[in-house]
């Protein structure tokens, strides 16, 4: 269950009612439409700073953009809810009132029909503190580039409406960590993956079909060509279709 | 069968950018391309006990 104020530390704050009400003059702008659907919203992430120059919108602002969006992530790499419609706001309070500066709307992000319905609880909301804070610092490094590009996969695969594209995305993500040689992607990749997940003959049917539907979508081949591909590939290594299925079938490589 | 391997992958990769994001120690293991390499060199057992939890991939429906 989540509190209707969480503060997470470090100026960062996860609300369940809106942190400022919206003044007729704001509703004007937005419409009437868009400024009901802002109020019925249920979940606000709020990032804050004391601010050098409250009456400009300048670097302070784009600084806590990014860093709700952060927030936003580490949420999000828990599972995606099944209806995000939201909305960003950045401005400035003075002792006096509070003045929204800035409005857009929030990119769409595609959950995959998750058996189970996602919540967010509080526990989670500290995860996606911490992941923001971690993250936060490997993007300001130098190193971590394939991570980073990893990462952008990632975000590129949240937002991607195509189911296919999804998944070639997130295989790419998984891709930069596993940095496959040049024509032993296939193998390692399988292999390799079962680092990251619990090693099995299923699991290893479940990678080799996702990595040739990652090849198909990267390829351009449609997905009924893709879910072609790993039977070919398991009937080639392993001369039969049902691996791991069948009785007395070999044990397969990690 | 295309959603659920969807959600297996899709589970696995945030799973893994959640546990580096959230590690100093994993994320250091992929720090440069020769960390990278490294770890991949490990014997299982090593690279296995370096990572620790998996997730079951199987398991999600």
């Amino acid at each position: 269950m989540l509190s209707n104020i969480l503060p997470l530390g470090d100026g960062l704050w996860v609300l369940r009612r809106p942190p400022i009400q919206l003044d007729a003059r704001w509703k004007t702008w937005v419409g009437t439409i868009k400024s009901k659907k802002i109020e019925r919203c249920n979940l606000f992430l709020v990032a804050v700073q004391a601010s050098d120059a409250p009456a400009n919108l300048d670097g302070e602002n784009v600084r806590l953009h990014h860093r709700v969006h952060l927030l936003l992530y580490g949420l999000l790499l828990q599972g995606i809810p099944d209806h995000i419609d939201g909305w960003v706001f950045t401005g400035a309070k003075s002792s006096t009132d509070a003045q929204v500066r800035s409005l857009g709307e929030l990119a769409l992000f595609y959950h995959s029909h998750p058996t189970d319905r996602v919540l967010i609880r509080e526990e989670a909301c500290h995860i996606a503190k911490h992941f923001a804070d971690g993250y936060g610092a490997i993007e300001v490094s130098r190193d971590y580039e394939r991570m980073k590009r990893g990462m952008q996969a990632v975000l590129r695969g949240m937002k991607e409406p195509s189911v296919e594209e999804r998944l070639h995305e997130y295989a790419r993500a998984l891709e930069a960590l596993i940095k496959p040689a040049i024509g032993a992607t296939t193998t390692q990749f399988v292999h390799r993956c079962q680092t990251f997940a619990v090693a099995s003959p299923e699991a290893y049917q479940i990678f080799v079909e996702c990595y040739s539907i990652r090849n198909a979508v990267e390829h351009m081949h449609s997905w009924d060509v893709a879910s072609l591909e790993p039977r070919k590939l398991i009937e080639r290594q392993w001369g039969y279709a049902d691996c791991g299925r069948s009785s007395g079938s070999p044990s397969l490589p990690i | 069968m295309g959603l659920r391997r969807l959600r297996q992958i899709e589970r696995l990769a945030f799973a893994a950018y959640l546990k580096l994001a959230t590690s100093v120690a994993h994320a250091a293991l992929f720090k440069t391309d020769d960390d990278i390499e490294a770890f991949w060199k490990k014997k299982d057992d090593e690279r296995f006990e370096a990572w620790g939890t998996k997730v079951d991939v199987t398991a999600i429906e």
